[in-house]
């Protein structure tokens, strides 16, 4: 329907009825009933998050009800509209009978307000609208006229409007008597010398309501709506709620804002596939509604309110977890019967979680509850840090308080885990769960039960999952060679090599560390037939659980047919595997056997190794600096004997290292590295013994062996030209290591080289020469060695 | 037949009487009565007459007899004529004789003008069928055919003078023919001077498009027709609705402006109202006007009496009792009439002194009202000093008959209350002007009790209903001191209005410019209301007015 407005069209009642039925009974009116799926008393989260609209509560004595302030639309969309608390409004017999108190919507030509009178027609309101309703003169001045009054029941023109409470009435002396309380209608202003009829007076229809109490419920649908069922025996009253079974909803999905954050969303759980399966990914658990089984919280009809003494879920193990008001606003699910009841606030008793409920029904005790956020469902959104094909996003509802997702596991990479709760056709943005802890891979067997209570955390909403040791993507065949079994097959098929631990072994730390094997030079191949190269560089005790990552650096293909890389366990009994593919492995010895947990990447390219050197470095860890005494560095003495300390940096004589010199070690798992710089030491010619020799110790412990260092040795003079040495030998323990035998002034060729160091125990610097004038060395160097 | 101021002064002074037209109809002669002067036993008349029964051939000479009379052998077929000859006689020559008339006595059979004639034009311009000018000039020219030298003698006749009828068929035919032609040159003759024949003169000036009342005289119409261009011009202006006398800005109007002419407007107790709506009286216009309110307020143009502003301007145009009581003083914004120190036993405000016997300058302070319409009577007061009441009245008059009842409208049998107060009280506070409005229904007003149509807005006295013979009324709004009490007290009036009170209709319109209410009523029957209307949008008003006639 609508109505042209155009030039010369004659707009006169018809008309503007018809307008406004376009736009009201035709218009929005009739729109709403279409998406409205049921009628009845307003529920408004934001304006009255307690709901407290028409909820009928006790009023100044047990058989008197006062009714809230509120709000109901009915079928025809009327609005019964109760604008102020009616108090005492009901009375109900003192009889215990059952009663029900029904509202119906009912049009109201009273105006808003009491008025008082006086006899020359001055009106005083309380709470009246008097600029929103009436006009005074000069301009069409409203009549009005006083419903309730005795002496004043006339209808009476006003004269003037001095604000929203006075106003002055255009009446001769003499007609008014003076009264107080009274209500006032507004008659109209209406042409002047025309008889109105009474039903077209009064043409402010307000939005009102009929009240009524009566021992039946039935109902006349869509237009009554049942507030409560009340009963009183002159001492106490009985009121329950029946609100809720009339209330407005809008079809098809409540509008309502969904809660915007969830407290306790987390992962409570991973586990993996069932060894049926290819076990490429894992189950993750996460816990948004928190849980309590029956038995475990308890319902108090007269306060209405649920407590909670046991349950988790989420990020919450506990009712421990909670913080008041964490549930404000939330709903409980009730599993026995289904229904949803609406939280108004949550608190703490204790170590229980109580929590206050809007008015309903009876609840009945049995059955498990979840609360939950106030939404009918959450997505959930998993997003594989190194495997964006693996993101996902899962949607659940809401009152199912928990649900799987299958996070990818093939090979191990971060994953996150955000969601949003949505509610019709509202979301709430996008964010992170819960950091927290939760039972990771090692709590459950191959089917899922729980072994063990092994706890790993959540941190910045991301796990790190682990794959299963018997994932099929790391286990599958790699048939794409001719005449080659993958090493899967080969250990299945029991014709895995055997290799024993090479002579040179590195023993590494129990636990607690990462170590990672360098293996190859850059662009640099090592390519072997078969039988591979007998050579090997590991060695994890049984029961390590030390993890370590192989770093291949390589790049070209070989062609098929050529052996791989292999490493070897060093204990006979225990399988091997090995692995010709990709950059990086990723092992740990669980003590029984090498379990990968890594896997390549790059896969699908052969590598060949021209020459295989090993570094072994420690990836964490930092040097650790001797303090204050570059202890026992001593200078040969004219006695040739070791003697007086060389204080780091310090003054002793002539000798003392200068500054930037340095002594630091550092420990990574059983390998202590130790680094040191001597600068401008001065060391005094001597004919027969060591011009200086340098002890370390402190750092080094009583029982050591095997070290593997460098060191340089830069030899220059001041002042005078160093002359008539024959040459420097490094000395340990009387025995000569290095022997410089070239004198220092004549060249320098022999300096700044590299020597290596191996089972030293201390090192002596010693000139040979007697015309050595002051010269200055600074030596560098490091080393390592084995810890016990 | 009365010939007067004849005097003969001479014996044997004959005078003779005749008359110009024949009679018809006439079926007896019974007898006659002339009146003459001086007449004695020896100085008198001798009275003759002679007749024609063919308005040509004429008989001897008679003594005047009243036996000789009834001998006439008359027939009402007959044009008969008749001629008298009187002759001073006697011994006496002194004195004169006068004579003065004479009545010829008989039967007489009303002849009735064909319905042909009754159908043609001639019915227009001659009184009937035998009017005078075509008789003469048919009795001329009939003679002249009759005679011979014109007709051949061939077609005898005037052998023996008609003396026994032998005549008849030739005379009667050519007196056909005669009366005629004499018609047609009678009719031509009035073209000669249509300036001085009315219905000429209208029909001149309507087949020029202007609109005339059938009603006006023919002074008015030759100025019309002297003026008419002036006239035209006056259409789209407010001068088609001045009336004939002095305007506003006292311009003599020598005629009623077209609109006026067009229903043939009576003066004397015609309502009249034309009014171009203001932008804020029409439509919807917040606080101002709304769509469905059908009443008038705030329509100056509409307001009959005394002054079209709320404030009072001049009080020479209000009929004001006791002058030197009543003042036009400012209260606040607004310029009032101040009606203060009334001693006891007087009377001051609005009114006139003797409404039951208004001298003419009181009757120069009525409005015409109609009594089919309803019309409120409105103003504000204020009550300076405490108890000092107010009181309103309503005269009614008719024309040249004074006064006449306007009566309350809650009482039924109608009851007079002319002389009446119909609102006489106090407002409560002296600091406010309250509003009082007053009905006056019309004279068909259905009875109803309901508050609000007995009742003036105020609260007291009563509303009022025209009687059919009230065309003009004057209101009293009155310090009534008489029976003193009120001498030191002032009353305050602001905004006296006399209007229309409602209209049948609503103004809701959207997009209307020049919306044009009257309250006018039709005498002119050549018009119907539609075509009054038709030709007040077609000729009288501007274009893209918009018309709203409420017919009275």
């Amino acid at each position: 329907m609508d109505l042209s407005f155009v030039n010369n069209l004659f707009l006169g009642r018809q008309e503007l009825d018809f307008f406004k039925s376009s736009v009201k009974t035709e218009g929005f009116q009739k729109a709403f009933q279409q998406i409205i799926k049921s009628y009845g008393i307003v529920k408004l989260p934001l304006q009255d998050p307690t709901f407290n609209y028409l909820r009928v509560i006790p009023g100044s004595s047990p058989t008197e009800l006062t009714i809230s302030a509120g709000v109901a639309i009915d079928k025809h969309m009327n609005i019964i509209h109760v604008k102020n608390n009616l108090i005492d409004e009901i009375v109900t017999p003192s009889d215990t009978v059952t009663r029900y108190i029904i509202i119906k919507y009912a049009q109201n030509t009273e105006e808003v307000g009491t008025v008082n009178v006086d006899i020359d027609g001055t009106l005083t309101g309380n709470l009246t609208e008097f600029t929103k309703r009436l006009r005074g003169l000069p301009d069409f001045p409203a009549k009005i006229s006083f419903p309730n009054s005795a002496g004043n029941t006339g209808e009476y023109t006003i004269q003037a409007i001095t604000d929203d409470t006075n106003a002055q009435l255009n009446i001769a002396s003499g007609l008014m008597v003076a009264e107080a309380g009274l209500k006032y209608k507004v008659v109209g202003t209406f042409t002047p010398g025309i008889p109105i009829p009474l039903i077209d007076k009064f043409p402010f229809k307000n939005d009102g309501y009929e009240i009524r109490i009566d021992v039946s419920d039935v109902l006349i649908p869509g237009e009554e709506f049942l507030l409560a069922e009340v009963s009183s025996d002159g001492v106490a009253t009985t009121i329950i709620d029946r609100r809720l079974d009339t209330i407005l909803e809008i079809s098809p999905a409540d509008s309502e804002l969904p809660s915007s954050s969830n407290p306790l969303i987390g992962v409570e759980l991973i586990q993996s596939e069932n060894s049926a399966s290819a076990r490429d990914t894992s189950r993750v658990k996460i816990g948004w509604g928190f849980k309590a089984s029956v038995g475990n919280w308890t319902y108090s009809t007269s306060l209405n309110q649920i407590t909670i003494t046991a349950g988790s879920g989420g990020s919450f193990p506990s009712t421990a977890a909670h913080t008041p008001g964490d549930f404000n606003n939330w709903n409980v699910f009730l599993k026995e019967t289904g229904k949803i009841v609406r939280v108004v606030t949550s608190s703490n008793t204790g170590p229980n979680i109580v929590l206050q409920l809007e008015p309903t029904g009876a609840i009945p005790t049995a059955g498990d509850i979840t609360v939950i956020p106030k939404a009918t469902q959450i997505e959930i959104i998993t997003t594989n840090a190194t495997n964006p094909n693996a993101n996902k996003k899962y949607l659940f509802d809401v009152f199912l308080g928990e649900g799987f997702c299958s996070v990818f596991t093939a090979t191990a990479a971060p994953v996150k885990f955000q969601y949003r709760h949505i509610n019709g056709n509202k979301s709430t943005p996008i964010i992170d769960i819960n950091d927290g802890a939760y039972l990771n891979e090692s709590s459950f067997n191959d089917v899922g039960t729980q072994i063990a209570s092994s706890l790993s955390a959540v941190t910045a909403a991301t796990i790190t999952p682990i794959p299963h040791i018997d994932n099929f993507f790391s286990k599958k065949a790699w048939i794409d060679r001719k005449n080659v079994f993958a090493a899967m097959q080969q250990f299945n098929q029991g014709t895995q090599i055997l290799y024993p631990a090479a002579a040179t072994t590195i023993t590494m730390g129990d636990t607690g560390n990462l170590y990672e094997i360098v293996i190859g030079e850059q662009n640099a191949y090592w390519m072997t037939t078969k039988p591979e190269g007998t050579f090997a560089f590991l060695a994890l005790r049984a029961g390590a659980s030390s993890s370590i990552r192989f770093h291949l650096i390589g790049g070209a293909a070989v062609a098929p047919g050529f052996s791989r890389f292999t490493f070897a366990i060093p204990d006979p009994g225990q399988s091997y595997q090995e692995y010709d593919q990709g950059d990086v492995l990723m092992l740990i010895h669980t003590g029984g056997r090498w379990k990968l947990i890594g896997s390549m990447t790059s896969v699908g390219a052969y590598k060949q190794f021209l020459n295989l050197t090993t570094r072994i470095n420690t990836i964490e860890g930092a040097w650790t600096d001797v303090p204050t005494i570059f202890s026992n560095v001593y200078q040969n003495d004219s006695s040739g004997g070791l003697g007086t300390d060389i204080p780091l940096n310090g003054a002793l004589g002539t000798q003392a290292p200068q500054a930037g010199s340095y002594l630091r070690y550092k420990v990574i798992g059983k390998t202590c590295h130790v680094s040191y710089r001597l600068v401008d030491i001065i060391v005094t010619d001597h004919a027969t013994a060591p011009a200086a020799s340098i002890k370390i110790i402190g750092v080094l412990p009583a029982s050591r062996d095997n070290y593997y260092g460098t060191s340089y040795v830069d030899c220059h003079s001041h002042g005078a030209v160093m002359s008539g040495v024959t040459g420097i030998r490094m000395y340990s323990g009387g025995q000569d290591l290095i022997i410089f035998e070239q004198g220092l002034a004549s060249s320098n060729s022999f300096f700044n080289r590299e020597y290596t160091f191996s089972s030293t125990t201390s090192v002596t610097l010693q000139a040979t020469a007697t015309t050595v004038i002051n010269p200055r060395f600074t030596i560098t160097g490091s080393f390592t060695y084995e810890l016990p | 037949m009365a010939i007067i101021n004849n005097i003969l002064t001479e014996i044997g002074d004959t005078i003779i009487i005749q008359v110009n037209i024949p009679i018809t109809g006439l079926s007896a002669i019974t007898g006659y009565i002339d009146s003459v002067l001086n007449e004695t036993g020896t100085r008198f008349f001798k009275r003759e007459f002679r007749y024609s029964l063919d308005t040509i051939n004429w008989t001897t000479w008679e003594d005047l007899s009243v036996p000789n009379l009834a001998n006439i052998p008359v027939d009402p077929t007959f044009d008969f004529m008749i001629e008298y000859r009187y002759t001073r006689d006697g011994s006496d020559a002194s004195g004169t004789l006068v004579f003065e008339n004479i009545d010829l006595q008989g039967t007489y059979i009303t002849q009735q003008c064909s319905i042909t004639f009754g159908n043609s034009v001639f019915s227009y311009f001659f009184n009937g069928c035998n009017t005078l000018p075509v008789l003469e000039w048919c009795i001329s020219v009939l003679e002249k055919i009759y005679k011979p030298g014109i007709v051949s003698k061939t077609l005898i006749r005037d052998i023996n003078q008609n003396q026994n009828d032998e005549d008849r068929d030739y005379i009667d035919f050519w007196r056909a023919v005669c009366c005629y032609f004499g018609t047609l040159v009678a009719y031509a003759r009035e073209f000669e001077t249509f300036q001085t024949n009315k219905y000429l003169l209208l029909e001149y000036l309507k087949q020029r498009g202007m609109f005339i009342c059938g009603h006006t005289s023919v002074v008015d119409l030759n100025y019309l027709m002297k003026h008419f261009y002036d006239e035209i011009r006056h259409r789209g202006t407010n001068q088609i609705t001045i009336p004939k006398g002095t305007d506003v800005n006292g311009t003599p109007k020598p005629v009623d402006g077209e609109l006026l002419r067009m229903i043939c407007y009576d003066p004397d107790c015609d309502e009249f109202l034309f009014a171009v709506s203001e932008f804020d009286s029409a439509g919807l216009v917040v606080n101002s006007w709304s769509p469905l309110w059908q009443g008038i307020a705030h329509q100056d143009q509409l307001t009959k009496i005394y002054e079209p502003s709320d404030d009072f301007i001049d009080l020479n145009n209000y009929p004001i009792l006791n002058p030197g009581f009543c003042n036009i003083i400012t209260d606040g914004t607004k310029d009032v009439l101040s009606i203060d120190n009334v001693p006891a036993g007087e009377v001051a405000g609005i009114g006139i002194s003797t409404p039951l016997t208004p001298t003419s300058t009181d009757i120069g302070f009525m409005t015409n009202i109609s009594t089919n319409v309803t019309y409120e009577l409105s103003f504000y007061i204020r009550m300076v000093d405490p108890s000092t009441p107010f009181t309103v009245r309503l005269h009614g008059y008719g024309v040249n008959d004074f006064p006449k009842d306007i009566r309350d409208v809650k009482v039924s049998p109608l009851m007079p209350i002319s002389n009446n107060a119909i609102v006489e009280g106090e407002v409560p506070l002296n600091t406010p002007y309250y509003f009082v409005r007053v009905l006056l229904f019309p004279s068909n007003h259905a009875y109803d009790p309901t508050v609000e149509i007995t009742t003036p807005g105020i609260g007291i006295g009563n509303n009022l209903k025209s009687t059919d013979l009230v065309c003009q009324i004057i209101p009293e709004i009155i310090l009534d001191n008489t029976n003193g009490g009120g001498a030191s007290g002032e009353i305050r009036i602001w905004g006296m209005k006399f209007a229309p009170a409602n209209t049948l209709y609503s103004t809701g319109f959207i997009g209307v410019s020049n919306f044009v209410q009257t309250w006018i009523h039709n005498n002119n029957g050549t018009f119907t209301e539609a075509q009054i209307a038709e030709n007040m949008l077609r000729y009288l008003l501007p274009y893209r007015a918009t018309l709203q006639n409420n017919f009275i």
